[in-house]
């Protein structure tokens, strides 16, 4: 059943797209900006055996971690724009960190979108025994006691972070904002009570059940697997953060080539057991295409330039 | 619990789950054995293969890597004075003079038998104790964290051989490398003097492998052209295994004391195999009999270090496998592993899949049965890799080095790192500067800063960050552990007054190491205050006392330097320091023409060079063959592991 619909998938979407001829030729390097056996890295063991049967040659994974993925963006815009070497991106990071940073040694219009395959909307969680029950409570305590709610979040100029901005903003309220090295030492430290409250994703806060409670999610409609959960737009504030994870290749890749990708990713990405597991973990499977993906990164860089330039 | 284990225990009565069991325990101690490889690597690559296994027979295959990383980093740690992986930077510390003495083998038993032991109290604990103590790796907040990166600190007196004042000045060196780079909370960049590549920082792997073993190449193989690498011939014989596996029986209390500083360590968050070693090794020198023997080689050197590190890896599980939060970097690979098996860490781990669970757990166990079976009859054959003559020995581990440090983080700035790492180590042994702790100063530096500056933020948030800091009962505990070890020297001093200074075996000409490192330290910390002005507070601050700090230590010693001058001869004759010239000269353009050249072609010309110039009968048409033939050997088979089998993308020529 399953390779029948990949099949009508395939037949559906042959005819739409003018494909490279004899692309690929020889083996496509994916590189993975992160360290081996992190989240991106088994996302890509995952794709990798599916890849190989789609295009025909071998997917070999390289590693260039460092500077929060920086090392890895800067080498892949370094190379032939030919299709032979893709990378693994995150938005907001690839966004972010060329606004941050004066050489990040890659800038964000350097990297093309193939396709972006998954999004995990953010929110802000506190433990079940926290005094603050919803998200006014919290912003009422924190109106009173500026600076004393410590919200943690995953790092400096990350998706958590340019939440927490925009969201203080929008609030009126000044919080403490407590950046960790990364994902799982801010999940360790709400749950030591170390911080008060947590920017955490979906899947972050999923598999901690009833220890937690989430005060509101930065989507524009609630997500499936809290539908009680409020949206900070239905409380008022328009605020969206989420990280998505995708693929790209250098600026100037021929469009056919990068069709061809995209052509192969949507295919693994549409796989209905894929979907199933992603939204089990909390993780939203999509298929956003380069283009609509371009067009993600530059509304976002809009918003995010004059409160990365205000707050640097 | 008794029925998970029973459960769990049947699926290892599947010769299949064995078998993949001890090939996975095989595989550890490869990729721990070779410098520039992982657990984390390892089981990064292995976790593919496990999609299609059977969740306990994937999960136990990597059970058996972990386990088995954790002894084969001993190997070239003991071999050659390389840590395989930085848990195995204290095993180095005795390891490598054993070896010297001629009793690697004993060596190699005693660290495959400290971690099969350690490896069991921790999975004894891990069995039975995971949920309780879960809960106190959940008690580590920032200001624990700082406690125990200033706790890690104080071994300096142990590790600076009675020489503070020089320990003290190396470490701050060491705390202040650890800030180039992007800064791990305020993301800011530091010190990279504009080179997008040092972003990154500097990696602590390629650190260590030129930190370690260069400067041991450059010195007694370059320079004094000794004929086998650790100076003694090593004879492997049984008896030798039962003789240490009998001394180390007799030692309880230093197998117990390791295991369990080991298991505390891995508990915590985030801390790893490093640290636990060299708090253990520390401990092992604080509280054993005849410490003098420490350093010089001891087997009770090496069993804390490892004992420690093994015990390390089940207590990093503990809290992975009750709440989901990763003790270690393997262990986060293991999360994802169990996380692709559907399997979701915390109470469903030990009641849905309490079967698979329990499996893991005895798994583990028997991998460290394994790791015991494998390092004992493998240490005839492993120890007799130091009886090749160091002229053959030489080149291979070279191109290793220069391969180990590319292929960690695949950057070509880590190898020159290596290389400037070599040359500094060089440098502080000549001036008779302990090299360990700047590498403890790198390893901590992260630990320190973050729980500062997080400590700052919190503190701040809720009024008082001193009070923050201080009055919790794990810091307590920490602050007073850090005051016991801080004073220990003066105690001891107080106890049994010192013999006088019997540094004045020096000679009238030479160089002032006071004098040179005095100067060093002042301009290093300059550097470090001038370039991070535009820093913000919180990226700031850690940058700004350590600098402080060493710029004190700096003028100290220069002023010693003119008061009591201590004079020292940097190379024992023209010969020698021509020859290490010679061989610096000729890595540099090794690395100079890899980019250019591609890996392959300049790793072959190195190769043949360092072959004849290690050389020194004359050079005959029969030796230039043998060399070329070795060359071709050696690199091709490298390459073609490191290039197909591992993937590791090493640099093409130029013309690719």
């Amino acid at each position: 059943m399953r390779s029948i619909m990949k099949g009508l998938m395939g037949l559906l979407l042959l005819p739409t797209l003018a494909l490279a001829d004899g692309y690929p030729e020889k083996n496509v390097v994916y590189q993975i900006t992160f360290n081996p056996g992190g989240g991106s890295d088994i996302r890509a063991r995952q794709q990798q055996p599916e890849l190989e049967a789609d295009l025909g040659v071998k997917i070999p994974i390289q590693y260039k971690p460092g500077g929060g993925g920086s090392l890895g963006w800067a080498e892949l815009v370094k190379k032939k724009p030919d299709g032979y070497f893709m990378s693994g991106i995150n938005i907001p990071h690839i966004i972010l960190q060329p606004l941050a940073r004066d050489n990040a040694g890659y800038k964000t219009e350097q990297i093309e979108p193939v396709i972006l395959f998954q999004q995990i909307p953010f929110g802000i969680t506190v433990m079940a025994d926290s005094p603050f029950k919803t998200l006014e409570e919290m912003i009422a305590y924190a109106k009173e006691n500026p600076g004393a709610v410590t919200i943690g979040g995953s790092g400096t100029w990350d998706a958590t972070h340019i939440a927490h901005l925009q969201f203080e903003k929008m609030a009126g309220v000044k919080f403490t904002y407590v950046p960790h090295k990364g994902g799982k030492p801010k999940q360790t430290a709400l749950l030591g009570g170390h911080t008060m409250a947590s920017w955490f994703g979906v899947s972050e806060w999923l598999p901690y059940g009833d220890k937690v409670r989430n005060l509101a999610v930065a989507t524009e409609e609630p997500v499936e697997t809290n539908p009680d959960l409020a949206t900070f737009k239905s409380l008022g504030y328009d605020l969206y953060s989420s990280v998505y994870h995708g693929v790209g290749v250098p600026a100037g890749t021929p469009p056919e080539v990068v069709a061809r990708l995209e052509q192969s990713f949507t295919k693994i990405a549409n796989d209905p057991e894929v979907r199933a597991r992603k939204l089990k973990d909390g993780i939203l499977p999509i298929a956003m295409s380069g283009a609509e993906a371009k067009a993600l990164i530059n509304a976002r860089k809009e918003v995010w330039a004059p409160i990365v330039d205000e707050f640097k | 619990m008794f029925d998970g284990l029973i459960s769990g225990a049947a699926h290892l009565a599947a010769p299949t789950n064995i078998l993949f069991l001890f090939f996975g325990t095989a595989l550890g101690i490869v990729f721990g054995a070779i410098p520039g490889l992982t657990a984390t690597m390892g089981l990064a690559l292995l976790v593919p293969f496990t999609f299609t296994m059977e969740p306990s027979t994937g999960l136990l295959m990597l059970a058996g890597i972990y386990v088995g990383a954790m002894y084969g980093d001993a190997i070239p740690a003991i071999l050659i004075n390389t840590p395989g992986t930085p848990a195995a930077i204290a095993t180095t510390f005795d390891g490598y003079p054993l070896s010297q003495k001629g009793m690697a083998q004993h060596a190699l038993v005693a660290a495959a038998f400290a971690s099969c032991v350690g490896s069991i109290i921790g999975n004894i604990v891990l069995a039975g104790a995971a949920e309780p103590l879960a809960e106190m790796s959940l008690k580590f907040g920032p200001a624990e964290y700082f406690w125990l990166g200033i706790f890690g600190l104080t071994i300096i007196s142990v590790l600076s051989s009675g020489n503070l004042l020089k320990g003290f000045i190396t470490a701050g060196i060491g705390l202040l490398l650890s800030s180039v780079g992007m800064a791990s909370l305020s993301g800011e960049v530091r010190l990279t003097f504009g080179f997008p590549e040092m972003q990154g920082g500097i990696g602590l792997a390629g650190a260590l492998i030129g930190f370690f073993c260069l400067p041991e190449i450059l010195s007694n193989v370059i320079g004094k052209r000794r004929d086998t690498y650790a100076g003694e011939q090593v004879q492997p014989s049984l008896r030798v295994i039962v003789e240490t596996g009998i001394d180390l029986l007799k030692r309880p209390v230093l197998m117990l004391r390791s295991s369990i500083i080991g298991l505390v360590v891995g508990i915590a968050p985030g801390a790893g195999g490093n640290i636990a070693s060299m708090v253990s090794y520390s401990e092992a020198t604080r509280w054993e009999k005849n410490k003098e023997e420490f350093g010089k080689g001891t087997i009770r050197g090496v069993a804390a270090s490892e004992a420690a590190n093994s015990a390390m890896a089940p207590g990093s599980l503990i809290p992975l496998l009750t709440l989901g939060i990763p003790g270690s970097p393997p262990a986060a690979v293991i999360l994802g592993a169990l996380m692709l098996h559907g399997m979701q860490p915390g109470n469903d781990l030990f009641a849905v899949y309490a079967d698979v669970t329990y499996a893991f757990i005895i798994g583990l166990m028997i991998a460290s049965i394994a790791v015991l079976i494998l390092g004992t009859a493998g240490s005839f054959i492993y120890a007799r890799i130091i009886n090749v003559p160091s002229r053959l020995l030489a080149p291979l581990i070279l191109v290793m080095t220069v391969l180990g440090s590319y292929a960690i983080r695949n950057n070509l700035l880590d190898v020159w790192v290596m290389l400037i790492f070599g040359i500094i180590g060089l440098i502080l042994n000549r001036l008779k500067f302990e090299p360990a702790p700047l590498v403890l100063g790198i390893i901590l530096g992260p630990y320190i800063e973050n729980g500062l500056v997080q400590s700052m933020m919190i503190g701040g948030a809720s009024g008082s960050v001193l009070s923050y800091m201080t009055l919790r009962p794990i810091s307590l505990f920490l602050i007073a552990l850090c005051l016991i070890s801080a004073l220990w020297p003066v105690f001891m001093a107080w106890r049994a007054p010192a013999k006088t200074d019997t540094v004045n075996s020096t000679s009238e000409s030479g160089l002032n190491s006071d004098r040179i490192m005095g100067i060093a330290s002042i301009t290093i910390a300059g550097i470090a205050l001038v370039f991070t002005q535009e820093l913000s507070l919180y990226g700031g601050v850690f940058v700004y006392f350590v600098a402080g700090a060493l710029g004190v230590l700096g003028t100290v010693t220069l002023i010693k330097g003119f008061v009591k001058p201590e004079k020292i001869k940097f190379f024992e004759s023209t010969l020698e320091c021509n020859r290490i010239l010679l061989g610096l000269g000729m890595l540099s353009l090794y690395l100079v023409l890899i980019p250019i050249l591609g890996f392959l072609i300049s790793s072959l010309i190195f190769y043949f060079m360092m072959s004849i110039s290690l050389r020194d009968s004359a050079i005959t048409k029969k030796f230039v063959l043998i060399a070329t033939s070795q060359a071709v050997l050696v690199v091709t088979g490298l390459y073609a592991l490191f290039f197909y089998v591992l993937q590791v993308p090493l640099p093409a020529p130029i013309w690719e």
